[in-house]
């Protein structure tokens, strides 16, 4: 087992940077994601932890080791690649035994452990075959066999789900969790999925162009987005982000997001606001956040219906106020009209804000912040 | 579409039998077609159907009636195979050996030094990797035949004149650039994560290319080593020119002797003889077109 | 890079790196030095500077010799490398895949076969008396033998290089042919265009990179090559066959004067290892060779 820790970790190729600058701690028989779009140096990183590229600059360590210099098998990794990267000229069991084998392991003791890791992973019937004989799932046990057969301090796990179908995709995810778990093994997992990063993994490092964006639990990542990349990838409906000044009117701050989209916030907002005095301010909120009223009210803006999406439980609703898009999610098929005039009510305590210029979250509010964002 | 007047009522009929004219006349256009093609096929083969088929028809009659038909069976032509033609030829079994021992020590080389070599131009990241490989691809344009004079030179001083070993070396040269070039592709295609993955496993670099990525080239040393079998075993202008002692004959050598000798005479022994010499190559070219197809296109991928 | 790395590299690419010193460096250089010498079947190195350069500028021969080489080269390139391979590479791909394999395996059947008896085969066929496939149809049809080869050296070469050179470009063009997508033939089949308007303007215009290559690649490979050549006619009859390849053979090692002139040779042939070296380097630029050079993804050993 092993604790691991990035610092100051540079990776270029060429002129591009790849890798800028971070700063990570991963813990001690943790979960951890990397989760970013693709080119956002999430698999660059997991590459260099494997040994396969050398940091340009910074360290990589293992405990209390640098491990820059030192090459993939003087590591203890265990490494699932998307592809699975199976041997195809091996069978299963020489697939998994391989890793031992190049130890030069005792024959009875690569036997055991082979058949031991193959029977957890409930592909002990399997052993004789070739790879091109198994389906895309039963590869994916394969190739996790394979990097855990030798009890490796750190797993790494490089888009593990992504070429199973969706229905294997959540089996396998939960089986993967619950594996890890047992072995109690620190465990890297690179995906652009967020809800793959968001179930398995006990904190997420959100990254995007080299950067890590935010690292938090999948909650936190959720209820209390620290900028706007992060609002706006995590979240499925993405969230509303509403462009607006702010102005303060009868002591409270009002938001005004052009052509009549007025929005009041509570007078406890201003310390919040104050952050960003004379810039533009990014009002945010989920759609499962926005409630479609009748009538108007104190956090109530009024729109008209542009489009209905039936999404199976539930609707998403598109709604036009003012110069603002704004998408509603609302349980059930709702009775809406194109162009029916309704009411958006947005809670206060939903409400995210940020700094239009820096893009970072502006202070939570005390008070707000505590309940503000129990999960619906 | 509802509107129907008698006049666009009539119409539709006559437009169907003019369609059914015209799908008739394109079937016979087709079959003409057809005929054309498979007729020009044949007709162009000919001269190739004819050669080798003269080759197997003639060793074994006495004579050929109009030239082509055989008309009396006759081992007569396959005496060689025990008696030489003349005192003054090599033992026949010893140069057909010569031969085999060209066409293997080249396709030994061969696939020996293009392996690794390929391996690192296509996996590995060392200086002066890019001029490799632009060395490689000009090379293999390169016609190394203008270089025959002082490759003379090069081999005597060597001490590789007369020798098989000689010849064998300067043809692996040739077919190098190609043979590295073809190989790179099969290395080329064979996914990084494979590697990678053996590399996690514990793998060395040397161990990884060993044990993973060589069994999965096979195909592509299949491929090179049959068509330098081939090559090694047809050669004819460096054996003809590099060796003249004849110990160290191959069948090139001795088939060209004949000619030399027996020319129009004897087409009996001319055919025999070189049907002896071809059989392998025919026998290889049946069973592993697709190997020396994809020699072929691969040396040239990047053309098209 | 560590040195046993360093080591590693080394010794995947010793092996090669000397074979190409050995066997395309040394006889490089050495043709260029050996084109200032009067070297004969002795090998003495005695140089004579310029000697052998103003005696090619005055060779008798040599007009004869490059018209021969352009006639030969050029010919066989129309009619056969590139002509009838393009013709062939249509057809077998107009034909059910089967017989077009077949047929391209008999075409492709030369290549493989021993020079040797490639030469033996067309010796019977053109063969100046009756046994001659050629001239016991003559024969039969009631006329009289015809020395074939001597009446017509060098359609005589032209056919029999032609016939080995047209599978190069017939499996190339094939290949690309095949790699065309459909949606392009069936679309210029609804617009009504028969097949050789098909060919003209859909096939032919999509396959010029391809034909471009071959006939770059091929003229090279016909300019510089004689071995058929040499064992159909030996250049003759008078010269009539020689190209300037051949030439240079023939005066080191061939039959006609046998008198070792290595010195001249290697004049001679420096001219075309000079022209080879430099179409080799243009093809590569041009083929955009350089695309295929992708970078490694594993940075360690």
């Amino acid at each position: 087992m092993a604790e691991i820790r990035f610092k100051n970790l540079t990776k270029k190729f060429g002129s591009v940077v790849a890798v800028d600058n971070i700063d990570l701690h991963i813990r001690d028989g943790e979960l951890l994601a990397l989760l970013g779009p693709s080119g956002c140096g999430k698999t660059t990183c997991l590459l260099m932890l494997a040994g396969i590229y050398k940091p340009t600059s910074g360290e990589i360590y293992f405990d209390d080791v640098v491990v820059n210099d030192v090459p993939p098998k003087g590591r203890s990794v265990g490494l699932v690649f998307q592809s699975y990267a199976l041997y195809p000229h091996m069978t299963v069991y020489e697939n998994i035994a391989f890793p031992l084998r190049i130890r030069r392991r005792p024959k009875d003791e690569i036997d055991r452990r082979v058949r031991e890791v193959a029977k957890m992973a409930q592909i002990d019937e399997l052993l004789d075959r070739k790879p091109s004989q198994l389906s895309g799932g039963q590869q994916q046990r394969v190739a996790l066999c394979r990097a855990l057969v030798r009890e490796p301090d750190l797993l790494l796990l490089d888009e593990p789900l992504s070429n199973l179908d969706a229905r294997l995709r959540i089996e396998t995810r939960s089986e993967i969790k619950r594996l890890q778990a047992e072995l109690g093994i620190t465990t890297v997992l690179v995906t652009h999925d967020q809800i793959e990063a968001m179930t398995m993994a006990e904190r997420v490092a959100v990254m995007r162009k080299g950067k890590i964006e935010q690292l938090s639990t999948p909650a936190e990542l959720y209820r209390r987005p620290e900028n706007l990349f992060v609002a706006s990838f995590i979240g499925d409906p993405p969230m509303n982000l509403l462009r607006t000044q702010q102005s303060v009117e009868n002591g409270r701050p009002r938001l005004n997001g052009g052509d009549g989209f007025v929005f009041s916030l509570p007078a406890e907002f201003e310390q919040s606001l104050a952050a960003a005095t004379g810039r533009d301010v990014v009002l945010g909120i989920r759609p499962e956040h926005v409630k479609i009223v009748g009538r108007p009210g104190e956090h109530a803006v009024r729109g008209e219906v542009f489009m209905t999406e039936l999404l199976g439980r539930d609707t998403l609703v598109d709604v036009r106020s003012g110069d603002q898009s704004i998408r509603a999610l609302v349980p059930g098929d709702v009775p809406l009209e194109i162009g029916e005039n309704v009411w958006l009510e947005l809670q206060p305590q939903y409400v995210h804000l940020f700094d239009a210029g820096t893009e970072a979250r502006l202070p939570d509010l005390d008070l707000a912040g505590s309940e503000a964002a129990a999960v619906p | 579409m509802a509107q129907t007047t008698p006049a666009a009522a009539g119409r539709p009929r006559q437009k169907f039998t003019i369609s059914e004219r015209l799908v008739a006349r394109e079937r016979r256009r087709k079959v003409l077609a057809h005929v054309l093609v498979y007729a020009f096929l044949v007709v162009t083969a000919l001269p190739l159907i004819f050669g080798y088929g003269w080759l197997v028809l003639n060793s074994f009659s006495e004579t050929l009636a109009f030239g082509v038909l055989p008309e009396k069976l006759s081992l007569k032509n396959w005496r060689f195979l025990v008696e030489p033609p003349s005192r003054f030829y090599p033992d026949l079994w010893r140069t057909t050996w010569n031969t085999a021992l060209l066409a293997i020590g080249m396709t030994v080389t061969v696939v020996a030094v293009s392996t690794p070599t390929a391996y690192a131009l296509s996996r590995l990241k060392f200086a002066g990797r890019n001029a490799f490989l632009a060395l490689t691809l000009v090379l293999h344009a390169f016609p190394g035949i203008t270089l025959l004079i002082s490759t003379y030179y090069v081999l005597r001083a060597l001490n590789l004149l007369n020798s098989i070993t000689g010849v064998f070396l300067v043809k692996a040269a040739l077919m190098l650039p190609l043979a590295i070039w073809v190989m790179k592709g099969f290395y080329d295609n064979i996914s990084w994560d494979v590697e990678m993955s053996a590399l996690v496993d514990g793998a060395t670099r040397f161990q990884t290319w060993y044990k993973v990525m060589l069994p999965q080239v096979m195909p592509g040393i299949a491929s090179i080593s049959i068509f330098s079998f081939i090559y090694g075993w047809s050669e004819y202008i460096y054996v003809i020119t590099f060796i003249q002692d004849k110990e160290s004959w191959t069948l090139a050598s001795y088939i060209n002797t004949i000619v030399g000798d027996f020319r129009a005479l004897d087409y009996g022994l001319l055919s025999a003889t070189a049907l002896f010499y071809i059989a392998p190559v025919l026998l290889f070219f049946i069973f592993t077109q697709k190997y020396l197809m994809r020699v072929t296109i691969g040396g040239t991928k990047g053309g098209s | 890079m560590s040195r046993k790395s360093k080591l590693f590299v080394a010794l995947l690419l010793l092996p090669s790196l000397l074979i190409t010193l050995v066997f395309y460096f040394i006889p490089a250089v050495m043709t260029a030095a050996m084109s200032f010498t009067d070297m004969d079947y002795r090998l003495s190195w005695n140089f004579i500077g310029w000697d052998n350069f103003k005696r090619m500028a005055q060779d008798f021969l040599l007009p004869r010799i490059m018209k021969n080489t352009l006639v030969y080269t050029f010919a066989t390139l129309a009619l056969f490398n590139v002509g009838f391979s393009v013709v062939l590479a249509l057809v077998t791909s107009f034909v059910p895949e089967r017989t077009g394999r077949i047929f391209q395996a008999l075409w492709l059947l030369p290549r493989f076969t021993p020079p040797i008896v490639y030469g033996v085969m067309w010796m019977w066929i053109l063969d100046p008396t009756r046994n001659g496939l050629l001239n016991s149809l003559v024969v039969a049809s009631g006329g009289r033998p015809v020395n074939w080869i001597a009446q017509y050296p060098m359609a005589t070469i032209v056919i029999t290089n032609g016939i080995i050179g047209v599978s190069f470009g017939m499996i190339i063009f094939y290949s690309a042919i095949k790699s065309i997508p459909r949606e392009f033939i069936w679309a210029a089949e609804a617009d009504g265009a028969s097949w050789l308007q098909q060919v003209r303007h859909v096939t032919l215009p999509l396959i010029r990179w391809p034909l471009l290559f071959v006939t770059a690649y091929q003229t090279l490979s016909l300019l510089t090559s004689y071995e058929y050549i040499l064992i159909l006619t030996e250049g003759g009859p008078f010269f009539a066959t020689t190209v300037w390849s051949l030439y240079a053979y023939n005066l080191a090692f061939g039959g006609y004067f046998a008198n070792y002139e290595f010195g001249y040779g290697a004049t001679l042939s420096i001219v075309l290892v000079v022209l080879g070296t430099i179409a080799s380097i243009v093809y590569w630029r041009v083929f955009r060779f350089r695309e295929m050079m992708s970078e490694p993804k594993i940075e360690v050993m």
